[in-house]
């Protein structure tokens, strides 16, 4: 017996054939992508690419069952390519440890795919995707689970909704002096801890999203101090070390700043004091004596689950602290611009963030957290498990027949929810928001050699060339973005003569072009495609 | 050397969604799978990832090339080996912590001869068994008291069945608790909310006045206009509304805003909902003895608090309001301390009767109390029908019959379902298994469509021919994506059994891979 005839018998020969001969493209594979995968190579299909830039880690492997822990440390999309194929060698995946918004991504290569389908857990990654499926109207299968629930739907340029159709809620952010002076709540510390005081220690201090540090009239003074604040302290960085940078750093952190803000006495007036700790007090906590464990390896939840007194946050500081600060410097013999980002599954790490912030909570009389908590606000962690992946990617397999059907639109949105008495709710997929910015720009690939075309080819050639010679025939005041960077404006002509290559547009790069005829705006996304 | 691989780290993701207690729940699950199907093969996959005790397969069947076709952890090499053996071999190394056993027996056989066998498990997954075998398996479970779910899929379709002979809900993660208390004050709260003059605040702390306090005077000023009652009406609640505008200074006050949005879940009753006052006056209640569950010496305590109170324990938790940071924490200390005199009486009431069992106290974690008093709404009990029941006593016709005339129902492969095992019954074979004979088959099949329908007296022709066409061409077949989303459905339900947490399905799903629908039934 035909091993899939069971399949061919259900879907009939002409979809069948049609799933044998689609090319797919399935971004990202761990929760979801590990389901979907096998899905794919089970449901028929004989061509997919899968694409994710992740490493295995011990906290995928109660979902991922591609992956087991001899993997970890391994690219994600190379095992699970490697385990399909294991118990299905008659398919051809082809695996890339890659980022999906590198320019080799292009989007010749997403018009080579009939169906992508997003197995992602990320809103920026899914933005570029849907954007790319959009300029190259492929169909997009996008998708998301956390915990119970879980959700599905079909996105097609000019059919259905895109990705950005609706606005999508902004992350939270702080404002800087709520972090940095006067914090009332556990958040706020965490915050601080992992965003300001890791990230300034052992990071790049630029990268810091959730810390809204816009100068306003009323803060530009306070901000000023903590620059200063901030300096101070990697000013002490010249003592790394050495044995009293442990403690130099402690006394600059909870005492000296603290005190600093208690001379600022209108913020007192109607919050209660912070309370300083000084050396006296850190001695003598180091002086208890606490079991330290740092194999990364402490199976005991306790800990995890255990309110510390302010004495065991303070050894297990200094226990973190140096062992970062070695790992700092080892990395800085290699290379000078070394640093680390924080790392929620990293228990060094995760441990010195969750010390920190609860000696901070002491100092403002704040809630303290267990450690189990704070990774799961400080990691931003969404609860996953194998069986909501596995439905939402036998959703996406159901979309895919249909969409090779040709039925896209017999496809629905679909969430899945906590309701078992609902445990699907199906919607019928939206038209698209007419003020979209995103699905209601037109899309072209523009094919050159680089090396040549210059930006004046572009605008004379392409863009105010008529349509009867290829043309898009705007008329109108016309500005050429890369990304944020102006290449090109009324009032900006100097480049006009530069080949693409000079400035940096690049095969795969996409050029914005706005157009302002005075009664409307154009918006044209322009895709370059080198052709040498 | 084997790294020490460290459990909480593995489950890290699953622990905050069931917590310590779910998680020890599914470490002693002993499971057992009756028929290594593609969709059994997957739900236990689902189960075994997140760390079940034991799982036992019992099949005497040999791996056939369609189940190398559908089901992922077969390989042709394993063609004609035990099917038992070959699933169990790949799915144990899934997680190293899960025990793993099979058997390779036919399961009808350990049903009809030795039903002894399955007392030691407490979960069943019964795959594409027999209506007859599965009403005998159920009385088995019913004994032993067992979690039974069986399931079936045939081609584009899947149905899944629970039974549980009594299931408790302990924590179904209610998403938004409110419980003010506002219309049956207790003293610390009226000591607190009375303590504010709203004409004598700045504007900062004017702004800054949590909602309740606001409510609080709001209502007492209400109250006085209408002998104490609280409003009850829509245009009463406009008029506290009012009052509440009253007393805003300007449009800005977010507090007050909360105030407003908060009106009617404020006024709102402070009572005993209807399936605890039904659990109250259970048997299992009133009458605590030896054998008593845990469960139901709480559920008995609160019962106890109820009759001198009523009302149920406060929970202690209030949502996030619109406050200076003060007098949040010092409110949420009024009803933390509500909660904790609360906790103190129940506690009493729960070792007074765990000294008349003669059980020790620590058998009852304060944890555990705790959490039924934070769920206290939201407990539940559900006693699943036997199967026996759907299908012969007492079948659900009303609801069957119903649920026919609504247009794309799903009810109508309920039915077929059945039609397939009645047909199975006849001609021990399924309909459409041999492509030479679709025409006959289906012709057949519409004889046991009819004696299904006449069962329920039920109109044959509100089945469609289509969808007994669909039955006839699937040929009882599995196709793996169905088959998964099916397994992975039964996954999820088994969860949220064995944790006795989150609202699982009472007590039949079907699955419609035509249209991906699914609808819930109680049959």
């Amino acid at each position: 017996m035909e091993r899939l005839s069971n399949l061919k018998q259900v879907l009939g020969k002409k979809l069948f054939d049609k799933v044998e001969n689609s090319r797919i493209l399935m971004v990202g594979s761990g929760g979801i992508g590990c389901e979907l995968l096998k899905n794919l190579v089970m449901g028929g299909f004989k061509n997919i690419e899968i694409i994710d830039l992740d490493t295995i880690d011990l906290s995928n492997l109660n979902r991922q069952f591609l992956f087991q822990k001899q993997h970890i440390g391994k690219s994600k999309s190379k095992v699970a390519r490697q385990s399909a194929l294991e118990f299905n060698p008659n398919v051809n995946i082809i695996a890339h440890h890659d980022n999906i918004k590198d320019p080799q991504f292009n989007i010749k290569w997403f018009k080579s795919f009939d169906i992508v389908m997003n197995a992602l857990d990320n809103l920026d990654a899914r933005r570029h995707v849907n954007t790319m499926c959009l300029a190259a109207n492929v169909p997009l299968i996008e998708s998301g689970t956390s915990g119970y629930t879980g959700q599905s739907t079909v996105i097609k340029k000019n059919v259905t909704e895109c990705y950005e159709c609706q606005p999508k809620p902004t992350p939270k952010t702080f404002p800087i002096c709520t972090i940095r002076s006067t914090p009332n709540t556990p958040i706020h510390c965490i915050v601080w801890a992992k965003n300001y005081l890791f990230a300034e220690l052992f990071g790049k201090s630029e990268d810091n999203n959730e810390i809204n540090d816009e100068v306003t009239e009323e803060n530009n003074t306070e901000i000023e101090n903590l620059k200063k604040e901030s300096q101070a302290l990697k000013e002490l960085f010249k003592l790394a070390g050495k044995p009293e940078y442990s403690e130099k750093v402690f006394e600059k952190i909870f005492n000296l700043d603290i005190l600093r803000l208690l001379r600022m006495e209108n913020l007192w007036k109607t919050r209660t004091k912070p309370k300083p700790i000084d050396n006296e007090q850190y001695k003598k906590a180091l002086e208890i004596n606490m079991e330290m464990d740092n194999n990364n390896n402490d199976s005991k939840t306790k800990d995890n689950q255990k309110i510390y007194t302010l004495e065991e946050n303070i050894n297990i500081f200094k226990n973190c602290f140096e062992i970062l600060v070695q790992r700092q410097l080892k990395g800085k013999e290699v290379d000078p611009d070394f640093s680390m980002s924080f790392e929620k599954d990293d228990d060094v790490i995760m441990k010195f963030v969750a010390a920190t912030a609860n000696i901070r909570a002491h100092i403002f009389h704040i809630e303290q957290l267990n450690r189990f908590k704070i990774k799961e606000i400080a990691g931003n962690i969404i609860p996953s498990i194998a069986t909501t992946n596995a439905i939402i990617s036998g959703v996406i397999i159901m979309d895919a027949y249909k969409i090779l059907n040709n039925q896209l639109e017999d496809c629905n949105t679909i969430f899945l929810t906590r309701d078992s008495s609902n445990v699907f709710v199906n919607e019928f997929l939206s038209k698209p928001n007419p003020r979209c910015a995103v699905c209601r720009k037109s899309y072209f690939v523009l094919t050159v050699n680089i090396e040549k075309f210059t930006l004046n080819d572009l605008l004379n050639k392409v863009l105010m060339s008529p349509k009867d010679k290829n043309g898009l025939a705007l008329n109108g005041d016309i500005t050429i973005c890369e990304d944020q960077r102006i290449l090109y404006d009324f009032d900006f002509d100097d480049k006009l003569n530069d080949t693409f290559s000079k400035v940096k547009i690049e095969d795969g790069k996409c050029l914005n072009v706005t157009c302002d005829d005075d009664d409307k705006m154009y918006n044209v996304m322009i895709y370059v495609i080198n052709n040498r | 050397m084997k790294p020490e691989i460290n459990k909480s780290m593995i489950y890290d993701r699953q622990l905050r969604l069931w917590g310590d207690q779910g998680q020890n729940s599914l470490e002693t699950a002993n499971i057992c799978l009756l028929n290594a199907t593609v969709s059994g093969t997957e739900s236990l996959k689902n189960l075994i990832l997140p760390g079940i005790g034991k799982f036992t397969i019992v099949d005497d069947k040999k791996v056939t090339g369609s189940d190398v076709g559908s089901n992922f952890f077969l390989t042709i090499d394993q063609i004609g080996q035990s099917r038992a053996k070959c699933v169990t071999e790949l799915l144990k190394n899934l997680n190293e912590f899960v025990e793993a056993d099979y058997l390779e027996k036919d399961p009808v056989f350990l049903i009809n001869e030795n039903d002894k066998f399955f007392s030691q498990f407490n979960v069943i997954i019964a795959s594409n068994m027999q209506e007859k075998e599965l009403i005998k398996l159920n009385k088995i479970c019913s004994n032993e008291n067992i979690i039974l779910v069986s399931l079936k899929t045939n081609g584009l379709f899947g149905i899944l069945r629970s039974y549980v002979p009594e299931h408790t809900i302990i924590d179904a993660h209610p998403e938004n608790v409110t419980d003010y208390r506002l219309d049956r004050p207790f003293q610390g709260l009226i000591d607190y909310c009375k303590s504010f003059d709203f004409s004598e605040m700045t504007i900062v702390e004017h702004s800054h006045m949590p909602f309740i306090v606001i409510l609080y005077q709001c209502l007492e000023e209400f109250k006085s206009k209408h002998d104490g009652k609280m409003p009850s009406s829509y245009s009463e609640r406009n008029e506290l509304k009012e009052i509440i505008k009253s007393l805003r200074l300007n449009n800005d006050e977010e507090n007050f805003d909360e105030a407003e949005k908060s009106i009617f879940k404020a006024c709102k009753p402070t009572i005993i909902p209807s399936q605890l006052k039904e659990m109250f006056c259970d048997i299992k209640c009133s009458n605590i003895n030896e054998n008593s569950s845990n469960f139901w010496i709480i559920i008995n305590a609160f019962a106890d608090f109820a009759e001198r109170h009523n009302c149920l324990p406060h929970s202690g938790i209030i949502p996030d309001m619109k406050s200076d940071t003060e007098k949040y924490v010092e409110l949420q200390n009024i009803y933390r301390k509500k909660f904790q005199e609360d906790f103190y009486e129940i506690r009493q009431k729960v070792n007074t009767t765990l000294a008349q069992i003669n059980r020790p106290i620590e058998s009852i974690k304060d944890e555990q109390i705790i959490t039924m008093i934070k769920n206290g709404s939201d407990l539940r009990i559900i006693r699943y029908r036997t199967l026996e029941d759907e299908f012969i006593n007492q079948p659900n016709v009303s609801l069957i019959a119903q649920s026919l005339n609504e247009e794309f129902n799903n009810m109508v492969y309920y039915l077929l379902f059945r039609a397939v095992d009645h047909f199975y019954e006849t001609h021990y074979r399924y309909p459409g298994v041999d492509n030479d004979s679709l025409d006959n088959d289906l012709e057949l099949l519409k004889k046991s469509v009819e004696v299904i329908t006449s069962q329920y007296s039920i109109d044959y022709s509100l089945i469609p021919e289509e969808a007994m066409q669909e039955i006839v061409r699937a040929g009882m077949s599995e196709i793996h994506t169905v088959s998964s989303l099916v397994g992975a459905l039964v996954s999820q339900e088994i969860l949220k059994l064995v944790t006795c947490q989150y609202t699982p399905m009472n007590n039949t799903c079907i699955f419609n891979g035509i249209q991906t629908t699914t609808t819930s039934y109680d049959l």
